[in-house]
């Protein structure tokens, strides 16, 4: 009783930020890192996603991807979508970002909600506020990481 | 004011005709979605919204999208007022 049981790594959860997804449909480097990162963790999108403005094609190559990846959709309420938005403004007010960066707020934040390891993207500004909210920051250029 | 929401990496391959068609329209999504967010604190989120996703479905342009919102705004803040 009490002793502490060694346990197998575990796989770390992965929020996907529709950067990668896009760049995955283009550079080859970037969907196989999200192969890699797909295969040994656990990868999920959120109803943030279906918030975003893509052509059709797009939408459907993406969709195709997210299915061949096996990624899973965490589904939010309207009320936390708002309040997801509201967080996101308060931030952009006082740090004097740019409101077009509204929707890559509500994404990280979305990942912090989900209580995420980290994010997989393919952005300077994500990346930084990855590492401010203590979030691991993934792209092609960092490679899939180990489980934790 | 003048905002940069360039996303390029020093070294790094450019970016594809698809990734910059996708960072101008999420670029105009996190417009219009701060002008969602201002108009719910005013108890107009509903129609709101109804703009939202009318820009979002292709039936609205960004401007217009964006001049309905201002003018929500304007309508909630001197509703507020009276």
């Amino acid at each position: 009783m009490g002793a502490t049981v060694p346990t197998q790594q575990r796989a770390l959860c992965f929020y996907l930020n529709t950067s990668i997804l896009i760049r995955a449909l283009e550079d080859a480097e970037a969907g196989e890192l999200l192969r890699e990162c797909c295969s040994r963790h656990w990868c999920i999108i959120s109803g943030i996603h279906w918030l975003e403005n893509w052509r059709r094609e797009t939408r459907e190559a993406v969709t195709r991807l997210l299915e061949e990846l096996g990624v899973d959709v965490a589904e939010f309420f309207n009320h936390v979508v708002s309040r997801i938005n509201r967080r996101a403004r308060l931030l952009i007010r006082n740090h004097g970002w740019s409101p077009r960066r509204t929707l890559d707020l509500m994404h990280v934040l979305a990942a912090l909600r989900l209580d995420c390891d980290g994010i997989i993207a393919v952005d300077r500004f994500i990346a930084r506020r990855a590492k401010e909210y203590g979030l691991l920051y993934v792209n092609q250029y960092t490679g899939c990481p180990e489980n934790g | 004011m003048a905002y940069s929401t360039s996303t390029s990496i020093r070294g790094a391959p450019r970016m594809g005709k698809l990734y910059k068609e996708w960072r101008r329209l999420r670029n105009q999504a996190g417009e219009l979605l701060y002008l969602v967010g201002e108009a719910e604190d005013t108890g107009h989120g509903k129609e709101a919204w109804r703009v939202y996703e009318e820009w979002r479905t292709g039936k609205l342009g960004f401007e217009e999208a964006k001049k309905r919102l201002e003018k929500l705004l304007v309508e909630a803040k001197a509703a507020a007022r009276a």
